[in-house]
């Protein structure tokens, strides 16, 4: 009796929970490894604009994509990805773990600086772009005008200063929001770890530095590993700056690549070459990824 | 419950160090949102003379005029047509409050079905979660925009909300972490009660979930209220706000291509998302972490 009981119950649950996974396992069997596997077929295909439809062709997208890979368009591209990369870690990631800190810490004025970072990730990124743009574009170059007598092209207009530019911007409005993820890991570290640092005699750098960065290791896995996982995604705003008009100088390949998708219908003939290319760097960033991970992990500091 | 306000520490070097940073950031990121705003109130003739200081004449009108006058042109099987800013505020709503509670809700039910039933599968579907976030797949965006083509999901509302049933990403793992922290006794005493598995979900479990689940919403919603580049590249022809202010940006024809009008735009879009943000600032400002979310 009491085992029909037990084998309805779970027969109950798996029906339960069949059913209700079905719509979201489908969603993922569609919109994920579907996608995946239309991308790999892609790359081996040509638009037909004839038949308005897909054909195989062979390694031709791959060819495209290793001649561009040599050309110079596509080094600047890879060039700016990796200064965004570096970037993100050695600015970004820094200066949002010191004021990180003074939140954690509850310094004067820290609820409110929590509510000043967060506005970054609540103003829509077209909007902030729409008033830097103009700031640098008209009140910059006019104020310099009224001060020093010394005419300036706008920031952005100006190819030698626009990409330390958007490099900035990035940096500006990106760190706030890694402000509450590394104060709320902060906040996880045990309250007695530092009490006793500090009746040990530890100031405030040694506090940062030996007790709060070693515990926040996994933290730092996980920005160090997803910031690669999107680098070659990253379009340091220049779509959001530029649309489809920005200079050679300031691509990266995440820009390059949606630039060209975001073509509507004129984008077609260009699929198959965007799923070769994409194809192509998944193969170089994807064991990166996994291997910095690994590393990282193994010889990181251990809460020890 | 009284809820004890946590002591504000005495600053030393490194406080005053950051303390100083901080408002040079503030003054940095606040200066040119002033000067936006107050350039919105500007007449086009006043900033062309001027575009420094506070208006002359303070003009309440471009805002009537942007709202009159801003449209954007999508051209539908061959024939034009004109999308007015109403239009475009009803185009945000449906897709952000849409796509942002099925997508909130697709990742509830997943996290709680597997951190609820601990089975091999649902291990599975736990690990894949995992390896597809840290697995970097490149450039797919072509054969997900042609797949949508081929399954005439294109460029439709409905085609949205159905690709927004994923429960990919960080919104899983916070559920997931919330449910794993509710203690199990709760279903045990429901179900010896005669609660069936729905009902232990939607009355029992989902309840203890809300908090989770309305800032994960919200958070969803401004993202998706202010992303421009799902319209742009999934919905061309029922624009969003946030995707007639980036077409706006480019513009350089008609009366209200100049820059004080254009401000005025970003800032219609800005002005919903503000109201919502100090409505809901204590519930967005969170702590987030992989354990859950922490108030």
């Amino acid at each position: 009796m009491a085992r029909n009981y037990k084998e309805k119950i779970k027969k109950g649950d798996l029906i339960f929970y069949a059913l209700m996974l079905a719509l979201p396992l489908a969603s993922l069997a569609v919109f994920y490894f579907g996608v995946n596997a239309n991308s790999f077929l892609l790359a081996f295909q040509k638009y037909d604009q004839e038949r308005g439809a897909f054909v195989f062709e062979g390694l031709s997208a791959f060819r495209r994509v290793f001649d561009d890979f040599g050309g110079i368009v596509m080094r600047i591209a890879f060039r700016n990805s990796l200064l965004a990369y570096l970037t993100g870690i050695c600015v970004t990631m820094p200066l949002g773990v010191l004021f990180s800190y003074y939140v954690f810490k509850n310094f004067p004025l820290s609820g409110a600086f929590r509510v000043i970072f967060y506005l970054p990730s609540i103003i829509a990124s077209i909007v902030l772009v729409l008033i830097f743009k103009y700031f640098v574009e008209k009140f910059l170059p006019e104020i310099i005008y009224k001060v020093s007598g010394k005419a300036i092209p706008g920031l952005l207009v100006d190819t030698s200063v626009a990409l330390p530019f958007l490099l900035f911007y990035g940096v500006f409005t990106g760190f706030g929001g890694s402000i509450l993820l590394y104060s709320g890991s902060m906040r996880s570290i045990n309250e007695s770890i530092i009490e006793s640092a500090r009746l040990d005699g530890v100031n405030s750098v040694q506090e940062i530095t030996r007790i709060v960065l070693p515990l926040m290791w996994p933290t730092f896995v996980t920005f160090i590993v997803t910031g690669l996982a999107g680098f070659f995604g990253n379009q340091i705003h220049a779509f959001d700056f530029y649309g489809q008009n920005a200079e050679f100088s300031i691509y990266t390949v995440g820009y390059y690549m949606f630039s060209l998708t975001a073509r509507g219908s004129n984008s077609l003939p260009e699929y198959p070459y965007l799923s070769a290319m994409g194809l192509t760097l998944t193969l170089i960033i994807a064991p990166v990824t996994l291997g910095v991970r690994y590393l990282l992990i193994k010889f990181g500091p251990s809460e020890n | 419950m009284k809820r004890i306000k946590a002591k504000t520490a005495r600053l030393n070097l490194t406080g005053a160090l950051l303390l100083a940073g901080f408002a040079l950031y503030v003054v940095l990121f606040f200066f040119p949102i002033i000067w936006s705003v107050y350039t919105s109130f500007k007449t086009p003739h006043n900033f062309v003379e001027d575009p420094l200081w506070l208006p002359q004449k303070w003009v309440v009108s471009n805002y009537v005029t942007v709202f009159k006058e801003f449209a954007f042109t999508t051209t539908v099987n061959g024939q034009r047509y004109y999308i007015l800013l109403t239009e475009m505020y009803m185009n945000s709503a449906l897709y952000s409050l849409g796509a942002a509670f099925i997508n909130t809700a697709c990742c509830c039910l997943v996290a709680y079905l597997t951190a609820v039933f601990d089975w091999k599968f649902s291990k599975i579907i736990y690990q894949t979660v995992i390896v597809i976030m840290i697995l970097p797949v490149v450039g797919t965006l072509p054969a997900a925009l042609g797949l949508m083509r081929g399954l005439g999901l294109y460029d439709s509302l409905v085609g949205i909300y159905i690709s927004s049933f994923s429960f990919l990403g960080m919104g899983y793992l916070i559920f997931y972490a919330t449910f794993k922290q509710l203690p199990k006794s709760f279903i045990e005493a429901a179900k010896i009660d005669g609660a069936t598995n729905l009902r232990v979900m939607l009355q029992v479990m989902l309840p203890m979930a809300a908090s989770a689940f309305s800032t994960l919403f919200l958070m969803n919603f401004v993202g998706r209220w202010n992303d421009y580049q799902t319209s742009l590249l999934w919905l061309p022809s029922r624009p969003t706000v946030a995707y007639g202010v980036f077409a706006f940006s480019f513009n350089q024809v008609g009366t209200i291509a100049n820059v004080p009008m254009k401000l005025t735009g970003s800032m219609l879009l800005l002005l919903p998302v503000l109201i919502v943000f100090l409505a809901f600032h204590k519930r967005l400002l969170v702590n987030m972490t992989m354990g859950g979310l922490k108030e």
